[in-house]
């Protein structure tokens, strides 16, 4: 019986195989899309304002407006008791949390003032208008 | 029909390991696209990953009797971690909960449930719960592929 099964002629099948090719790699890419589909439209959430107010004039409104009097911390190097002290000091609720996603994603290029990459980050989380533009007002490069 | 005559198992078995090998780089494209790599435990999905094509390896080169062993110990180790990575996707998203906006100021009030229940169906938080399952699914078919493999049975 184990000989019979060696000696399967797989040359006869390679239309056969081919055609179960496709037909797999079909359904692997079907399922492999439908497990990850939320993954891709996670990012969707719209990003904050840009990044024109972000150092020296985030909006009126009163926890922002606190965020610009406090000092600023190093977004690349507090460690994430400074940067959770920074933000209970502008007003930002859930601030040990947001302290460990900031950290997370480090680093953040020196060259990008407005905090792209951080702002793509967190808007996964789907903070609350304002949110991200208090935290980046407590943050220097 | 006897298993001799079985002309349709080398191509099923050819099958489950293409299944296996599209489904692994579908899931190698999406971590990369997703930066899985921002937090240590993040990381398991990359070993995870290496030891599906480990095992893909093991089953389609030359397979022996030890290399389908091995190869079917590493599946089922793979398969451990997604169920382990989908605990941990949730487990993120729970952690995650009282940063939306949405639930910001009513989190803490929530029966446990509710916030299981939210992280669960990725109402709260960023990471899909069943994505992990991928990985499942592609050592499942490398398994599959495994048995009444005919070197299993090969007398020395």
């Amino acid at each position: 019986m184990t000989d019979s099964l060696q000696s399967t002629p797989y040359a006869r099948c390679s239309r056969r195989s081919l055609l179960v090719g496709v037909v797999t790699l079909t359904g692997a890419v079907v399922l492999t899309a439908c497990s990850s589909s939320a993954t891709t439209s996670s990012p969707t959430t719209a990003p904050s304002t840009p990044s024109a107010t972000v150092s020296s004039a985030p909006p009126a409104a009163s926890p922002a407006a606190a965020a610009a009097s406090v000092s600023k911390v190093n977004a690349n190097t507090a460690s994430v008791a400074e940067l959770q002290r920074a933000f209970e000091a502008a007003g930002i609720s859930s601030a040990a949390r947001w302290a460990r996603e900031v950290e997370e994603y480090r680093p953040y290029p020196t060259d990008d003032p407005s905090f792209a990459k951080l702002r793509r980050e967190l808007a996964k989380y789907n903070p609350g208008p304002g949110v991200v533009d208090q935290i980046i007002a407590t943050l220097a490069l | 029909m006897a298993i001799a005559d079985d002309t349709a198992s080398p191509v099923l078995r050819r099958g489950l390991l293409w299944l296996a090998a599209v489904t692994s780089a579908g899931i190698g494209v999406e971590l990369a696209a997703d930066r899985h790599w921002t937090q240590p435990v993040q990381l398991v999905a990359w070993m995870a990953l290496g030891a599906i094509a480990l095992a893909l390896f093991l089953v389609a080169v030359n397979p022996t009797r030890p290399k389908l062993w091995l190869a079917r110990l590493l599946v089922i180790i793979v398969m451990l971690s997604a169920v382990w990575g989908i605990w941990e996707h949730v487990y993120a998203n729970y952690d995650a909960g009282g940063l939306d906006f949405e639930y910001t100021n009513t989190w803490d009030g929530l029966a446990e449930s509710t916030r299981w229940w939210l992280a669960v169906t990725k109402t709260v938080g960023p990471s899909p719960p069943l994505a992990p399952g991928a990985l499942a699914q592609a050592s499942l078919a490398v398994l599959i592929a495994t048995l009444r493999h005919p070197m299993l049975h090969k007398t020395p």
